[in-house]
C-alpha cells in the first residue's frame, strides 16, 4: 500500500464519520429503491435489491459494525462494491466525493475507532483539518466466516 | 506445442467419438457383414487415435490404436463379429471413457489398461507384430509430421487429393519430387524459394511437405517434399532443381507409379490417418458423408457464459418492455402504442430464440442406455428389446446434464423387478423377450420422459408388506391406501423390495433419488402400474430452468414465488376447515389432515398482523403444497396469479441462507424470492394421518 503514491477513493458517510472504499472496487452507487427483506439471512443483510437484472445483497454496514441499524432517507445510498469476484451493495448514509490521496498520508488502523473494530478498516488518513478518513477492509467486511462470531457477539452488546 | 486451448475442443470431440463408438458397436452383432458400419467404427476410432496421440495422452492413443486393429480386421474380414469380442470392446471404450474423464478433471489419461489390451490383441489372434512400430510413427507422425522427412511418401490433405485429381484431368503430369538439401546448406529457405520457383516455371506446386509456412520458417531437416503439376518430363524437373546449389539429390517419381506402389489397404488406411488426423474437427459429420451426403446442420460451439449473458441483457430489455408498455398505455398515444406492440413481438420471439440455445437433444443422454440395458440383460440372463424414441426431444442443458443418474435408476428397476426371466415369460404366455420402452415427449411447457416395461407389474402386497415391515407406513395406513399411494411407496426412501440384494438395484438406495433428484429440477415422476402387463414410470419436466411457471403469493407487502411444480391446488381459506392437534394448526385434506404453515410465520413477515389480523380467519388463500407423499398447506393473504419468471441465483454472497431455491425479477423490477418447497414441507414435521 504504501509503494503506491496516490489512491482513488470513493468516500460516503456514516454515524458521522467518513469512510472511503477503494474506487475501483465500486462497480456504481444506487439510490436506495425496492430492496427485498431476506428472512433467515442475517441480521446485516437488509435484503436483496435488483441492479440491472443482477441480484444483488444489500449489507447495512452500520449493522456490520455492531452500531445500530441504518434508518434510510433521501441522502441514504447503496455503494456496489465488488471483492472476491461477488458484488455486494454497502448501505451508507450518505456518498461524497472522490479523492486522491498520497500513500505517505496513510497510517495503520487504531485498535478501535469511531466505534467500528479495526479489523475492518485497512487503514486511516487525515483528511482537513480535524477529518479522518477510515479505509474499509472490504474482504473482512464481507467475511462470511465472521459472521456467526459476529452473531455471538451481538447477543452480548 | 501448447496444446491446452485444444483441450477442450479435443475432449468433446473425444465424447463424440466415444459415443459414436459406443452406438454402432451396440449394432455390430447384429450387422457384422455391414461394411459401412465397419468403416464408420473404424473411422472413429482411428480419429480418437490420431488426436489422442496429438494430444499428448500416448495411453489413450495406444489402446485406441489396440482396439482399431481390431476393428480394422473386421473390416477386413480376417475376423468375425462375437458376442465375447463386443463385450472387450465395450470395455476398451470404458477406459476410454474413465481417461477422457480424468484428463477433464486435470488429471491424465494414465490407467491399467493392459489386461483389456491383452484381450484386444488376442481378437486378432496375433501380437500384431506392427504395434510398437505403427504406434511410434503414428505418434512421430502427428507430434512431428512436419518435419519427418523420413516420410516416403506424400500423405495427401482432401483439398491436396483434388487438386491432383483435377491436375490429372487436365492432362498434367504429376509429380513427386523427393529434395535432399546439402548437409551444410546455410540458407535452407532461400534454396527450397529457389526450388519453388524453378517448380513454377513448369507447372504448380500442388503440395509441400514440410507446410509452405515451416518451409519458410527454415523448420526442416534436410528433405523437402514437393507434389508439382507440370507439362514436361520428370526429368527435366530433376534436371532443372538439380542446377540448383547445395542440392545433394533429386528423387522424381510419377504420381500415378506412387499409387501404385501402395498396396490398396495399406494406402487407405494411410490416407485416412492423415486426413482424419488433419480434420477430426469435422469427422463425425464427414465420416458419415464420406458415401452418401447427409444434410448436417452448420453448428458453432459457444461459451455457455456468453449465452447467459446474453440472457440477462435480454431480461433488462423485458422489464424495460413492460415500463414502455405502461407508458405507452397511460398516454394513449396511438404511435408510440404500436411501436410497443412491435417490440412485444419482437422480443418474445427473441425469447423464444434465446431459450432454445440453451437446448439439448434428449438423446445425449438417452445414448448411454443401450449399452446398460445390453449389460444388464445378459447379467440377469433376461432377453430385452430396447426401444428409445423421442430422443430429438430437447431440453436445457442444465436439466439433461442432471438426468442421467435417475433415468439410469429407473432403467435398472425396470429391468431388474419389472421384466420377467424368459421362461416365467413364456410360462405367463408372453413373448420370452420384454419390451423396454425410453420415450420422450413434448407436452405443452412440459417434457416427459416415459419408462415403460410389459414385466410383470408392481407386486402391490410384497410392497405393502415390505413397507410395514421397514415401518415406512403402519398396517393402519396400508389399510386405507390407494393403488398409486402404494406403488409411490417405490420412491419412499430405504425401501427395496428385491429378495436378494443385486448389484442392479435393491439396494435401498436409487428410486428415492430419483424423486429428490426429479424435483430439484423441477419435476415429477410418477408410476403407474397393471399386474402382469408392466409398469410405465412417468417423468414430467420443465423445458428449462431457467424460466418456470410460479404462482405469485402476496403477505403483508412481501411478494413471494411459488414454483408450480410444488403445487397440488389451491383454495380459499373460508373454504377449508382448520383445527388444532397439539398446537399445530392443521386443515382437512381429502381422507386426512395435513398442516397448515402460515407464510408469515415461516418469514417472519414483519407489520401484518396489526392490520390484517382482523378477519384473518376468513380471508386469504391457501397453497397445497407437495413433496412427494407429504403435503402441507401454506397460508397467504392473497394470490397474484401464475406468471412465468425468470430464475437467478441468490450469488454467492447468500448462498447459505436457506428457504430459496432462487430469486426472480418482477414486472416492475423488484426482485422476488422463490420459496424452496422442499424445505419448506420437510422442515415442517408432518401430521401423520389420523383416522
Amino acid at each position: 500500500m504504501s509503494q503506491e503514491k496516490q489512491l482513488k477513493v470513493i468516500l460516503f458517510e456514516m454515524n458521522g464519520e467518513t469512510y472511503g472504499v477503494p474506487v475501483e472496487q465500486v462497480l456504481s452507487i444506487e439510490k436506495v429503491d425496492g430492496i427485498t427483506r431476506l428472512p433467515n439471512a442475517a441480521p446485516f443483510v437488509k435484503g436483496v435489491m435488483n441492479l440491472r437484472s443482477i441480484i444483488t445483497p444489500i449489507i447495512d454496514v452500520r449493522e456490520r459494525f455492531q452500531m445500530g441499524h441504518s434508518k434510510i432517507t433521501p441522502d441514504s445510498r447503496i455503494i456496489v462494491v465488488e471483492q472476491d469476484e461477488m458484488s455486494v451493495g454497502l448501505l451508507v448514509d450518505s456518498s461524497k466525493e472522490v479523492l486522491d490521496i498520497d500513500a505517505d498520508q496513510l497510517e495503520q488502523a487504531p485498535e478501535m475507532i469511531g466505534g467500528s473494530s479495526a479489523k475492518y478498516l485497512s487503514a486511516v488518513a487525515k483528511i482537513g483539518e480535524d477529518q479522518l478518513l477510515l479505509l474499509l477492509n472490504l474482504k473482512q467486511v464481507l467475511n462470511q466466516n465472521d459472521v456467526a462470531a459476529l452473531r455471538a457477539n451481538g447477543v452480548e452488546a | 506445442m501448447d496444446m491446452s486451448q485444444y483441450l477442450g475442443i479435443f475432449l468433446d470431440e473425444a465424447r463424440e467419438h466415444l459415443q459414436n463408438l459406443n452406438d454402432q458397436l451396440m449394432t455390430l452383432e447384429e450387422r457384422s457383414d455391414d461394411s459401412e458400419l465397419l468403416n464408420s467404427i473404424f473411422r472413429s476410432a482411428h480419429t480418437l487415435k490420431g488426436s489422442s496421440g496429438q494430444m499428448g495422452f500416448n495411453n489413450m492413443m495406444e489402446l485406441t490404436h489396440t482396439m482399431e486393429n481390431v476393428f480394422d480386421a473386421l473390416r477386413n474380414k480376417k475376423i468375425t463379429a462375437s458376442r465375447d469380442m463386443v463385450d472387450v470392446l465395450f470395455e476398451g471404450l470404458d477406459h476410454l471413457a474413465a481417461m477422457i474423464d480424468s484428463i477433464e478433471q486435470g488429471g491424465s489419461d494414465a490407467r491399467d489398461v493392459s489386461e483389456t489390451k491383452e484381450q484386444l490383441e488376442a481378437l486378432t489372434g496375433k501380437k500384431d507384430a506392427s504395434k510398437s512400430e505403427t504406434v511410434k510413427s503414428s505418434n512421430g507422425g502427428t507430434m512431428k509430421q512436419q518435419n519427418d522427412a523420413q516420410t516416403h511418401f506424400l500423405k495427401l490433405e482432401d483439398y491436396e487429393k483434388a487438386y491432383m485429381k483435377q491436375a490429372l484431368d487436365q492432362n498434367l503430369k504429376v509429380y513427386e519430387l523427393q529434395v535432399t538439401l546439402n548437409k551444410d546448406c546455410v540458407l535452407k529457405a532461400a534454396r527450397a524459394y529457389m526450388i519453388a520457383n524453378a517448380l513454377e516455371e513448369e507447372g504448380s506446386i500442388l503440395a509441400t511437405r514440410p507446410a509452405t509456412e515451416a518451409i519458410e520458417k527454415e523448420e526442416f531437416d534436410q528433405k523437402l517434399v514437393y507434389l508439382a503439376a507440370v507439362e514436361c518430363e520428370g526429368q527435366k524437373l530433376k534436371q532443372k532443381i538439380e542446377a540448383i546449389s547445395e542440392i545433394a539429390a533429386v528423387d522424381v517419381s510419377s504420381i500415378s507409379e506412387i499409387e501404385e506402389q501402395r498396396a490398396p489397404q495399406q494406402s487407405q488406411k494411410e490416407q485416412t490417418e492423415s486426413t482424419e488426423k488433419k480434420r477430426n474437427q469435422t469427422s463425425r459429420a464427414s465420416a458419415t458423408s464420406a458415401k452418401k451426403p447427409v444434410a448436417v446442420a452448420k453448428t458453432l460451439r459457444v461459451n455457455l457464459d456468453r449465452i447467459d449473458q446474453l440472457m440477462n441483457l435480454f431480461e433488462e430489455l423485458m422489464i424495460d418492455r413492460g415500463r414502455l408498455e405502461r407508458i405507452a398505455s397511460d398516454n394513449h398515444h396511438s404511435d408510440l402504442s404500436d411501436t410497443v406492440e412491435k417490440i412485444k413481438r419482437v422480443t418474445n420471439q427473441m425469447q423464444e430464440t434465446l431459450l432454445n440455445l440453451r437446448m439439448e437433444p434428449i438423446e445425449q443422454v438417452f445414448n448411454r442406455f443401450p449399452r446398460l440395458v445390453r449389460s444388464l440383460s445378459k447379467e440377469l440372463n433376461k432377453k430385452v428389446n430396447f426401444v428409445v424414441k423421442g430422443g430429438d426431444t430437447e431440453l436445457d442443458r442444465t436439466v439433461i446434464e442432471e438426468l442421467g443418474d435417475p433415468l439410469m435408476h429407473m432403467i435398472r428397476n425396470s429391468m431388474d423387478h419389472g421384466i420377467e426371466s424368459p421362461a416365467l415369460r413364456e410360462a405367463k404366455g408372453k413373448n420370452p423377450e420384454g419390451t423396454l420402452t425410453l420415450a420422450a415427449y413434448y407436452n405443452g411447457n412440459q417434457v416427459i420422459v416415459e419408462i415403460k416395461d410389459d414385466g410383470a407389474g408392481i407386486n402391490r402386497e410384497k410392497v405393502l408388506a415390505k413397507a410395514i415391515e421397514k415401518n415406512v407406513v403402519t398396517e393402519e395406513e396400508a389399510r386405507t391406501m390407494t393403488e398409486n399411494q402404494i406403488d409411490h411407496l417405490l420412491f419412499a426412501s430405504g425401501f427395496s423390495t428385491a429378495d436378494k440384494i443385486s448389484d442392479i438395484s435393491g439396494r435401498g438406495v436409487g428410486l428415492d433419488v430419483v424423486e429428490s433428484k426429479i424435483q430439484s429440477l423441477n419435476g415429477t415422476v410418477e408410476v403407474v402400474s397393471t399386474p402382469d402387463q408392466g409398469t410405465t414410470f412417468t417423468v414430467k419436466l420443465p423445458m428449462t430452468l431457467s424460466i418456470i411457471n410460479a404462482l405469485l403469493v402476496q403477505t403483508g407487502e412481501e411478494t413471494y414465488a411459488v414454483p408450480i411444480t410444488s403445487i397440488t391446488e389451491t383454495a380459499l381459506k373460508r373454504q377449508v376447515k382448520t383445527f388444532t392437534i397439539h398446537d399445530q394448526t392443521v386443515m382437512d385434506y381429502r381422507e386426512g389432515v395435513i398442516p397448515l404453515v402460515s407464510l408469515a410465520d415461516y418469514f417472519a413477515v414483519p407489520d401484518r398482523k396489526t392490520d390484517k389480523r382482523e378477519g384473518s380467519e376468513n380471508s386469504g388463500a391457501v397453497v397445497i403444497l407437495s413433496h412427494g407423499e407429504k403435503k402441507v398447506a401454506l397460508t397467504a393473504d392473497q394470490l397474484l396469479g401464475y406468471q412465468d419468471v425468470v430464475v437467478k441465483p441468490l450469488g454467492k454472497y447468500l448462498e447459505k441462507v436457506p428457504g430459496f431455491s432462487g430469486t426472480t425479477i418482477l414486472g416492475d423490477g423488484r426482485a422476488a424470492l422463490i420459496i424452496d418447497c422442499q424445505r419448506l414441507i420437510e422442515t415442517n414435521k408432518t401430521i401423520k394421518e389420523k383416522a
